[in-house]
């Protein structure tokens, strides 16, 4: 472990240059925020149509939410699929990461590519093979069956975030360790763990927070029995009411709060490439 | 009748990756309570035969056996070794008592022996105030005594040093070399140190092993090594050397490569062989009028570079260019002056051509 | 461990054939490949073999039938090329965006402006594409905030078509995808030298000059990682495509759901697959190619 390294400043461009960029970086920004921060007052409108500004304000649509089975049930049904796709993917990624970072054998960088395809294949095509398969097996509409497909999917994101932190640990602290007297378990255990421990916490929450979100997947496993996403899906394209902004705003509070637990006590969260 | 036995023993071990051969069937012996040092430039083997000794790789053939023990294939963790790395690797989640404490953890010590051993380690390296604090907030050269104490505070058999000073500035380096050396003569740890600084050796050691080439060139005390080079190889890294190439004549003569004949070193090679003949710089003096020296010429300053206490030229006689080192006595000489220069048999060392 | 006297040490020099005892493997040779097994048998079971299986369904029976309808029918070329396109579009728009924001992001001496930008890149990032997509759906539909401000404002009579068609589909695409552009150009920006610049001008060019010329090469490498991960997942997109292109524009994506769903043409639906696997593969390999001949000195 090496002291403080000494930070570079940037080089200045003109003011006039800086200004205009900034301003430019703002605007993009603004791009990036406006439809989440627009879905805020929608949710709050007290119309039943899509009217922008609200007429007025109300909160019958959390209300509306809150009280109807239907939405609690899908949002309960994607928790659950969430958590144990989250308590899956989680543990079988890192091990992977392991193996692909410490492993000496042929057809390692192999392997690291063959991993990250189901990130890289369009998401559809892997929808519709699992439903063909699962459907001749008579899985569709059970959650478990999502369960496993969402794990399929997660799972090169926990590879990539744990991949990066194993990469950056510094191995020779192993070696100490064994010098000292623990075995290579051991050292693993007490020594690299709980280094990683924040990694593993980014990778789980990303993990979860994807599988909640997901709904290409979702749509084709889950038969009559729907997923928050699928619902909110099918909302959208009948437009029934703004039922669905609410549903949104909610969604984007709970996002917030884990980014907030994710800078606490995991790391990495932003994917660096 | 009792057979002494060294320490450590080493014998024929070699090790190779792929087509480069990394040690080439090396034999070291080292005594109980002494330092050896392994000097050498990077890629000669010297980290490759550490780690075979601290158990993180096994030979290709060979062995290596510690106070009677063959610990050729050993687990590192068994072999009771304690080490200081290139980087310290001290664990940044543990603060520095936790880090000191850990190889007495895993031997399952009593708690209260454990604090009670810790508390000496730290305040023999004067940090026994830092033992709450987290690596990160110790500077440099607090880190790596933080390493050593990690690594003696267990009583190891042996202590291995892997090049653990590259990272401080000189004055802390040689600090830390000195500390090191009374850590080591204080507690009679039998150590290994590993090294390119053939400063820093000549300063630590109680004997140098220089590796060249997956092969030592030369095992012998710092005095030994500096004055009596066996080898081209070890009289150009120990320190600076002027070599001269020539052949080996009759009666203690030597036959220059310009074809001039003069006395030469106590000979060590047969008549007609080739070898060189070794001048250390300080040793090249300069001449008075009327002083006499077993070899005496003139010769005209090429370069000048002033070190301080001491002053460095580069001369040249006819075809001839040799390094001089005077002590500065309060003039320099300009590039272009002329000065007689000699030395006597004695300061010439007959070595060998191949390494 | 075991007490051998000195004498008992082997006697055996290397090099004699036969007797030399075979090398024993290093240390801590922990089974690595044993620990990765689970999830590769999780993968090969859960994933490659539906896949496969889908793939195999492509060329049953009549053999290149359906991929002949695949690529010649002139429906089908018509949204892989449709889908290109706008995967093309939306990538260079992305790039335009989001490389001053990597900008930014990357040579901000302020922390905490460092620190702002990131959270309101990481928050789009993270929210549900749903509810993002929901949101344009708000911003520029008929009644939605940009065309009532525009006529309220007076601009226009009429309500603007922004949804429902390839504008909408891009700008939606754009916004899930810039944040996919933006992290791989601050991770290689960061690793600019940031003396390089300042070099630059202190032997004559012009502020410009030295960004045009070396700033911006430079920076290629993530310009490339970043301008393939966006096509190739634009290029598979579904569902923003669906929302905001009304049933109007056809992406593939949208396309093979179709076959899925209403036609159950599944042969065909694996070939249009196929198809589109192969684009994002030969996407894939052309961007490595090109890369790999015109940035040696990386």
């Amino acid at each position: 472990m090496r002291g403080t390294h000494i930070k570079r400043k940037a080089p200045r461009l003109t003011s006039w240059n800086r200004v205009l960029l900034n301003a430019w970086c703002g605007l993009v920004l603004l791009f990036l925020a406006a439809p989440i921060a627009v879905v805020f007052p929608i949710s709050f409108s007290s119309s039943e149509y899509l009217q922008f500004p609200p007429p007025g304000w109300s909160l019958r649509w959390y209300q509306a939410f809150l009280g109807d089975p239907q939405w609690l049930d899908a949002t309960l049904r994607s928790f659950r699929i969430a958590s144990v796709t989250m308590l899956l993917a989680t543990p079988l990624g890192t091990l992977l990461s392991f193996c692909l970072v410490r492993g000496k054998f042929q057809g390692r960088a192999l392997i690291g590519q063959m991993t990250l395809l189901p990130m890289v294949v369009p998401l559809i095509i892997y929808s519709i093979a699992v439903y063909g398969l699962f459907a001749q097996l008579r899985l569709i509409g059970s959650w478990f069956a999502i369960v496993l497909g969402h794990t399929v999917y997660t799972i090169p994101y926990v590879v990539v975030i744990m991949t990066a932190a194993l990469n950056t640990f510094d191995e020779s602290q192993e070696r100490a360790a064994m010098s000292l007297g623990a075995s290579r378990w051991t050292a693993v255990m007490r020594i690299t763990f709980p280094q990683l421990w924040p990694s593993i916490v980014s990778a789980a929450f990303l993990a979860f927070i994807s599988s909640f979100d997901e709904l290409v997947i979702a749509m084709f496993l889950g038969g009559s029995n729907m997923t928050l996403p699928k619902k909110m899906f099918d909302n959208i394209l009948n437009e029934i009411d703004p039922t669905i902004a609410a549903v949104s705003v909610l969604q984007i509070v709970m996002v917030s709060a884990v980014l907030v637990l994710v800078s606490r006590f995991g790391a990495g969260a932003a994917p660096k490439t | 009748m009792s057979i002494h036995r060294p320490w450590l023993e080493v014998s024929g071990l070699t090790r190779s990756f792929g087509a480069v051969q990394a040690l080439r069937s090396v034999d070291l012996t080292v005594e109980k309570g002494e330092m050896l040092t392994l000097l050498g430039p990077s890629g000669s083997g010297k980290s490759t035969l550490l780690k075979l000794i601290a158990g993180f790789d096994y030979p290709d053939s060979g062995s290596v056996v510690l106070d009677g023990c063959d610990v050729t294939y050993a687990s590192p963790s068994s072999r009771d070794i304690g080490m200081v790395f290139q980087n310290y690797a001290l664990f940044p989640h543990l603060s520095v008592f936790e880090n000191v404490a850990f190889a007495l953890r895993m031997r399952k010590l009593p708690r209260a022996e454990i604090a009670q051993k810790v508390r000496d380690a730290l305040e023999r390296v004067e940090l026994s105030k830092f033992a709450e604090r987290l690596p990160r907030q110790l500077s440099g050269g607090q880190q790596q005594r933080v390493a050593l104490a990690r690594a003696v505070v267990f009583g190891p058999r042996l202590l291995l040093l892997d090049e653990p000073f590259g990272a401080l500035d000189r004055k802390l380096r040689e600090h830390m070399q000195l500390e090191v050396r009374r850590l080591q003569r204080e507690l009679g740890l039998t150590s290994v140190f590993v090294t390119h600084d053939q400063e820093e050796a000549l300063l630590m050691s109680d004997r140098i092993a220089v590796v060249h080439d997956g092969l030592f060139a030369q095992i012998g005390t710092p005095a030994e090594v500096y004055a009596a080079p066996c080898n081209a190889f070890v009289a150009g890294f120990v320190g600076e050397s002027n070599l001269f190439k020539a052949t080996q004549g009759a009666a203690d003569t030597v036959e220059l490569e310009g074809g001039a004949r003069i006395p030469g070193p106590s000979a060590r090679h047969a008549v007609g062989a080739g070898m060189a003949v070794m001048v250390r710089p300080e040793r090249v003096r300069r001449l008075a009028m009327g002083q006499t020296a077993d070899i005496r010429m003139d010769a005209k300053v090429l370069e000048v570079a002033y070190v301080g206490e001491t002053v460095k030229y580069k001369l040249r006689h006819s075809n001839m260019e040799m390094l001089a080192r005077w002590p500065f006595e309060g003039e320099l000489l300009e590039p272009g002056a002329a000065v007689s220069v000699g030395w006597n048999r004695t300061d010439m060392v007959a070595v060998d051509l191949q390494s | 461990m075991s007490r051998t006297e000195a004498a008992a040490l082997p006697s055996v020099s290397p090099g004699v054939p036969g007797i030399q005892p075979a090398r024993r493997k290093g240390p801590s040779r922990l089974p690595t490949l044993l620990l990765g097994l689970p999830a590769l048998v999780f993968l090969a079971v859960f994933y490659f073999i539906p896949v496969a299986l889908l793939f195999s369904q492509s060329v049953e029976q009549g053999g290149v039938e359906h991929f002949r309808k695949a690529v010649g029918d002139d429906l089908y070329v018509r949204v892989l090329l449709d889908t290109l396109l706008i995967a093309a579009y939306t990538t260079v728009l992305s790039l335009l965006l989001g490389y001053g924001v990597a900008y930014v992001m990357a040579t901000t001496n302020s922390k905490r402006a460092g620190l702002l930008i990131l959270i309101l890149v990481l928050l789009p990032f993270w929210t549900s594409v749903l509810v993002r997509t929901y949101g344009w759906m708000v911003i520029l539909g008929r009644n939605g905030v940009v065309n009532r401000l525009l006529m309220s404002a007076g601009i226009i009579d009429s309500p603007l078509a922004l949804i429902n068609n390839m504008l909408g589909v891009v700008i939606g695409m754009v916004h899930v995808l810039l944040p996919y552009m933006i992290f791989p150009l601050v991770a290689v920006m960061k690793r600019i030298d940031p003396s390089l610049v300042p070099a630059a001008v202190g032997l004559g060019a012009s502020p410009f000059a030295a960004f045009l010329r070396i700033y911006l090469p430079l920076s290629m490498p993530g310009v490339i990682a970043g301008a393939t991960l966006v096509f190739v997942l634009a290029v598979g997109f579904y569902i923003t495509p669906a929302l905001l292109g009304g049933g109007k524009v056809a992406m593939m994506a949208v396309l093979i759901e179709q076959q899925v769903r209403s036609f159950l043409n599944w042969p065909l639906a694996a070939a249009l697959s196929v198809v589109l696997l192969l684009a994002t593969l030969g996407v894939f390999a052309a961007v490595k190619a090109v890369a790999n001949r015109t940035m040696r000195w990386q």
